[in-house]
């Protein structure tokens, strides 16, 4: 199996199979751009993925290898997020700096399948919660002005619940 | 010579990778100002919701949509100003699910929703409806907005009729081209409402749902009438359940004009819906350009007409893309010799269940004809339902032996059927990528234990046993 070489931003090196690493966008384009063959000893620089998230990326990339590739997104499919299989859930059982990571990660290196598990998991911490909660959750600041709040309240009064 | 290539190619590299770094979002290196530190000493950062690229919220607060339906933005809404901007971006207001969360809103507070929502619609293109929408809010709702591509009234909505009356009117719905009133409706359709509906919709439209509606008669005829000999933009039309079984009226259904005309018809849905075929006596066509992929026809014909096996051939047998075909409850056949006239070879899913309820007599002939039907689908047929059928064992042992070995079949239902113990055995061995057999009352089969569903693990104890 060819592999190449990953090097995460505090300078540590994966060796990953190509076929498992090409899942990521941006390494693919990059392989393809630069021609890098696979006697090639030199590591591909991430600069925005340290070696923790790194590791946990190609572990994901390693399990979801002969997924088939992803549909484009649909606009007319309706997507819900409670088919998040069993694994991943496993898989996402992080503390909330990790999950950002993973998603930061995903995005960076254009692993369509990683970004949108994880983007439903957090979607799925949202669920149910109160605007307070989830400033909580997410640590957020509330910005607005007692008169911009009253404003936004009065606005949307019809859809809270009662 | 091949260092200063590599050299060269190292130097291309870098200069990509830096390409790449700058590309990323500026809030990508926000977050490791604060951080903290592992085991080793290291600072790792730490990452938060701000951290995340716009793109990405916007991803996720979609979800939420999609999860908990449009209202709950409102709520989202009141976070922070930030996400107050990300709940007005237009990507998140095409399509828009009414539907869900809408249920709870009290009466009262219908109007406020129209007064704000119905701006944020603006751009919108689908829109689905649940019973929250009445009659009076949904006249606002036509007054503002011309965009909508798709309306979707879903199941259990109270509309009076007249609802057809308001996406009729002049200058309304322009872009209009997909409606989905599923058991909207509330009483039956009157023949003028159907006739302004007709006149200033139907022409549009390439997807109409009007399943599950009680329907008079005479004003669905005018329906079906209109559209077999007018709607050629039509491409998904479900009507089924409109006109149950118990009513004991059958609409005149002239399919030869609609093969002559519906060129564009791609799915028909006439499930529990009584017709009555109608041939024409003029025709020449032999309707070369009717291009159905579905086709469902389950309990459409009344028990008591002779010839539905014609009809059918008539009807669909020159559609070469034909992917499902459901004639459950086909009356009166006596073989499955019609499925040998229809000329499609894309064959995915069949569903031919309770049509042969007693064994037919003198029929050894046909046999090796039924064989060669099933043999033509043996590379696209995923799902055959032949439940509650009464065949001879050979007849089975034909269907079986037709589909070859390894077919891509991957469903099987028999339930309540006559087939043996041999031919299921016979089955097992060969259908070596099936998922799911149905042996449900089956009572031929002399073993108790094999008269269930069996479905992955179960099947593949049930295959390592033979």
């Amino acid at each position: 199996m060819p592999s190449i070489k990953l090097s995460s931003s505090d300078g540590e090196v994966f060796s990953v199979e190509v076929e498992i690493a090409k899942q990521s966008n941006t390494i693919k384009t990059m392989l393809e751009d630069l021609g890098m063959d696979e006697e090639d000893d030199e590591a591909v620089p991430l600069p925005n993925v340290n070696a923790a998230i790194l590791k946990r990326v190609i572990q994901w990339c390693t399990y979801h290898k002969d997924d088939p590739p992803p549909p484009e997104d649909d606009e007319n499919k309706e997507k819900r997020t409670d088919d998040i299989s069993s694994w991943d859930a496993d898989f996402l059982k992080v503390d909330q700096g990790t999950l950002f990571e993973l998603i930061l990660a995903a995005n960076y290196l254009d692993i369509k399948g990683l970004l949108d598990v994880t983007c439903k998991t957090v979607a799925n911490m949202i669920k149910g919660k109160s605007p307070e909660e989830i400033r909580k959750t997410f640590n957020i600041k509330n910005d607005f002005t007692q008169a911009e709040e009253d404003q936004v309240r009065r606005e949307n009064e019809w859809c809270e619940e009662k | 010579m091949t260092g200063t290539k590599d050299k060269t190619r190292q130097r291309q590299r870098r200069k990509k990778t830096s390409y790449h770094i700058k590309s990323t979002n500026d809030r990508l290196n926000t977050f490791t100002i604060k951080g903290e530190s592992n085991k080793s000493g290291q600072l790792v950062p730490v990452a938060s919701w701000n951290c995340l690229p716009i793109e990405i919220q916007v991803k996720i607060i979609h979800q939420c949509a999609l999860n908990e339906g449009h209202i709950r933005l409102f709520t989202l809404a009141n976070v922070n100003s930030e996400w107050r901007r990300i709940i007005s971006t237009d990507s998140l207001w095409k399509d828009v699910d009414l539907a869900k969360g809408t249920e709870k809103i009290p009466e009262r507070d219908l109007h406020l929703m129209t007064i704000y929502l119905y701006p944020l619609l603006d751009k919108s293109r689908i829109v689905r409806f649940n019973r929250s929408i009445t009659d009076q809010n949904l006249q606002n709702f036509t007054n503002s907005f011309s965009n909508i591509r798709e309306l979707i009234f879903e199941k259990y909505s109270c509309l009076h009729q007249t609802v057809l009356l308001q996406i009729s009117k002049n200058n309304l719905f322009d872009h209009l081209i997909s409606l989905n009133l599923t058991g909207a409706i509330e009483g039956s359709i009157s023949r003028p409402v159907m006739k302004a509906f007709i006149d200033h919709v139907l022409p549009k439209l390439k997807k109409l749902v009007l399943s599950n509606n009680f329907h008079k008669l005479d004003s669905f005829e005018m329906l079906l009438e209109y559209i077999c000999t007018k709607s050629n933009k039509l491409e998904i039309l479900e009507l089924s359940n409109c006109l149950p079984s118990d009513l004991g009226s059958f609409a005149r259904f002239q399919f030869h004009l609609m093969r002559e005309n519906c060129v564009n018809l791609k799915v028909l849905n006439l499930s529990n819906t009584y017709i009555n075929p109608v041939p024409s006596s003029t025709l020449t066509n032999t309707g070369e350009n009717f291009d159905l992929k579905e086709f469902y026809m389950s309990r459409s014909i009344h028990s008591k007409c002779n010839g539905s096996e014609e009809f059918l051939v008539d009807f669909i047998g020159s559609c070469k893309n034909l992917e499902v075909l459901d004639v459950k409850y086909l009356p009166n056949c006596c073989n499955f010799d019609f499925l040998l006239f229809l000329q499609t070879d894309k064959l995915k899913y069949l569903c031919v269940s309770h049509v042969i309820s007693s064994i037919p007599i003198g029929q050894d002939f046909a046999i090796i004809q039924v064989s060669i039907a099933f043999a033509r689908w043996r590379h696209t047929l995923l799902v055959l339902d032949m439940s509650q059928n009464e065949l001879y064992r050979s007849s089975w042992m034909a269907i079986l032996e037709g589909l070859g070995r390894n077919p891509v079949l991957k469903e099987l239902y028999l339930e309540g059927s006559n087939i043996t113990f041999d031919a299921v055995k016979f089955a097992l061995r060969r259908f070596t990528n099936l998922e799911c057999l149905d042996l449900r009352s089956c009572n031929n089969i002399m073993y108790p234990k094999l008269i269930k569903k069996f479905q992955g693990e179960s099947l593949n104890a049930l295959r390592r046993q033979f």
